[in-house]
């Protein structure tokens, strides 16, 4: 399923979107000897935007801002595809299911049955000349969800280099060199650079684990982007700070949005709510015991083997006395002393 | 059904583009009403001669000549748009309506909208952007947001 970027493709794709509302966009996919071009076409809003990434440099044209994004391919910090393999056996289930047809070309259907009951079924549909991912789907409450589909796909023999040029509308784009995200190789050292600790906690719950903490963005506004990753779905963890009219626009709260101490989370991934808010309260529960504002009440086997001891004694305690009463024919502690030879 | 209602959609009625009922009440009407279908045989003959047209192939630089076009058009449509605002400034009462020239003119022309994003708006989508495009698994192109506003 590894993306074949050597092959010729042209291809029409229709997607849902991750991090925003529910809504489809349709893109075009044009990918020749390691150059990907994207060009989106609906949304109307995002109409024109296009991307081309040579394997070194990725460029983004924003036609309604006349603005061209440059920065390093993200291909030159692809994630290691044994890695992800390997975690995606132990959470998942892999079977083969029946051959269909997508865009006239034949797809191999192959369903990850997740072995947490938190996290959908997935079916991806893989064309099986090239790999190239044609279809996947997701399962949630019965219901079957179109993630990603190909409308049409072709190989061209012919595909020169001008096709991943850029046009531009009117006036040549404004540049803007954008950098690729940091590592953070822990949370203190991460502190001077954000402005505040980032939460990265060791245990995750569904099979998830941290794949790489980061700092993102750039210029003025810095934000923590902690990698989440359960073999096959990846999500961002965002942490951010700011007084709310301060902040950019896709960072002031939204719903769903967590706050712990003046930080602000949220998840961005493909996966469902209860989930992200599974994982959410244990980053904002990270978080909350690195400021040391919550407490972890005393274990309770200390309190009740000191309450034991207790009530032992007292027992053992009533039972003297009632020996020393019988055997004296005084009463209370009076027999309990003489019996002890105390008076 | 009257004659009136059918004139608007008898376009549509040819296209198929009615619901089942609307087509089923049209359709006889048509066949009681000669004039609304006489009205339909002209445009079922007009379709087909437009429809036994060639294709025109546009020729080279016309997409570079449009898109100029349409470009020139804008500026000029702004400048419009400000002489008329001056000029309706001018036909409001005196004493607000002068204050209101006076302090246009002296701002300068209006400003163009800065097309509703900051650089950090655009940080969000273009992380999830990069992060997606690092996924092997990934599909041939990188998942993003579609709502361009929203991020």
């Amino acid at each position: 399923m590894e993306r074949s970027k050597q092959i010729p493709v042209v291809a029409i794709l229709y997607q849902r979107s991750v991090g925003g509302p529910s809504a489809a966009m349709q893109v075009k996919v044009e990918q020749k000897d390691g150059n990907i071009k994207v060009t989106i076409l609906q949304p109307l809003s995002m109409a024109g935007v296009t991307s081309v990434d040579d394997g070194k440099n990725w460029r983004t044209y924003l036609p309604d801002q006349n603005r061209m994004l440059v920065q390093q391919s993200p291909r030159l910090q692809a994630q290691s595809i044994r890695e992800r393999l390997a975690l995606a056996e132990q959470n998942y289930q892999f079977t083969i299911e029946r051959d269909t047809n997508i865009a006239g070309r034949r797809a191999a259907c192959i369903a990850a049955i997740p072995r947490t009951k938190d996290m959908p079924l997935r079916r991806y549909y893989v064309d099986r000349e090239t790999a190239i991912l044609l279809r996947m789907e997701t399962v949630v409450d019965n219901r079957q969800e179109t993630q990603l589909d190909t409308k049409h796909i072709r190989f061209p023999k012919d595909m020169g280099p001008v096709d991943f040029q850029m046009k531009f509308f009117g006036e040549q784009p404004r540049r803007i060199d954008c950098p690729s995200p940091l590592k953070i190789s822990s949370a203190p050292k991460a502190k001077p650079n954000l402005g505040f600790m980032p939460s990265i906690p060791s245990k995750l719950p569904m099979g998830f684990i941290v794949q790489q903490p980061q700092i993102a963005g750039g210029g003025e506004f810095r934000f923590a982007a902690i990698r989440l990753t359960d073999g096959l779905v990846n999500g961002t963890v965002y942490q951010w700070t700011g007084k709310q009219d301060d902040l950019p626009r896709a960072f002031r709260p939204q719903k769903g949005d967590k706050q712990a101490k003046g930080v602000w989370f949220r998840f961005v991934g493909d996966i469902p709510e209860p989930a992200k808010g599974q994982l959410l309260d244990l980053f904002v529960r990270e978080a909350m015991k690195n400021t040391r504002l919550f407490v972890e009440p005393e274990q309770p086997n200390r309190v009740f083997k000191g309450l034991r001891n207790d009530l032992t004694g007292l027992i053992m305690l009533s039972m003297q006395i009632a020996a020393a009463e019988a055997q004296t024919g005084m009463t209370g502690m009076c027999a309990y002393s003489r019996n002890a030879k105390l008076l | 059904m009257t004659c009136r209602s059918v004139e608007f959609r008898l376009s549509a009625y040819l296209d198929g583009e009615l619901t089942g009922a609307e087509m089923l009440a049209i359709g006889r009407h048509l066949a009681d009403c000669m004039a609304c279908s006489s009205e339909a045989d002209s445009i079922r003959r007009l379709k087909m001669m437009v429809g036994l047209q060639n294709e025109l192939e546009p020729e080279s630089g016309f997409e570079d000549r449009l898109v100029a076009h349409v470009l020139h058009s804008r500026q000029r449509t702004n400048r419009v748009g400000w002489t008329s605002a001056l000029g309706l400034a001018g036909i409001v009462v005196a004493g607000g309506a002068l204050a209101f020239f006076v302090s246009t003119w002296l701002s300068g022309p209006p400003k163009a909208t800065a097309g509703g994003t900051d650089a950090g708006s655009l940080e969000l989508a273009r992380d999830q952007m990069y992060f997606n495009a690092t996924d092997p698994l990934g599909g041939p192109a990188p998942v993003v947001s579609a709502n361009y506003d929203q991020r």
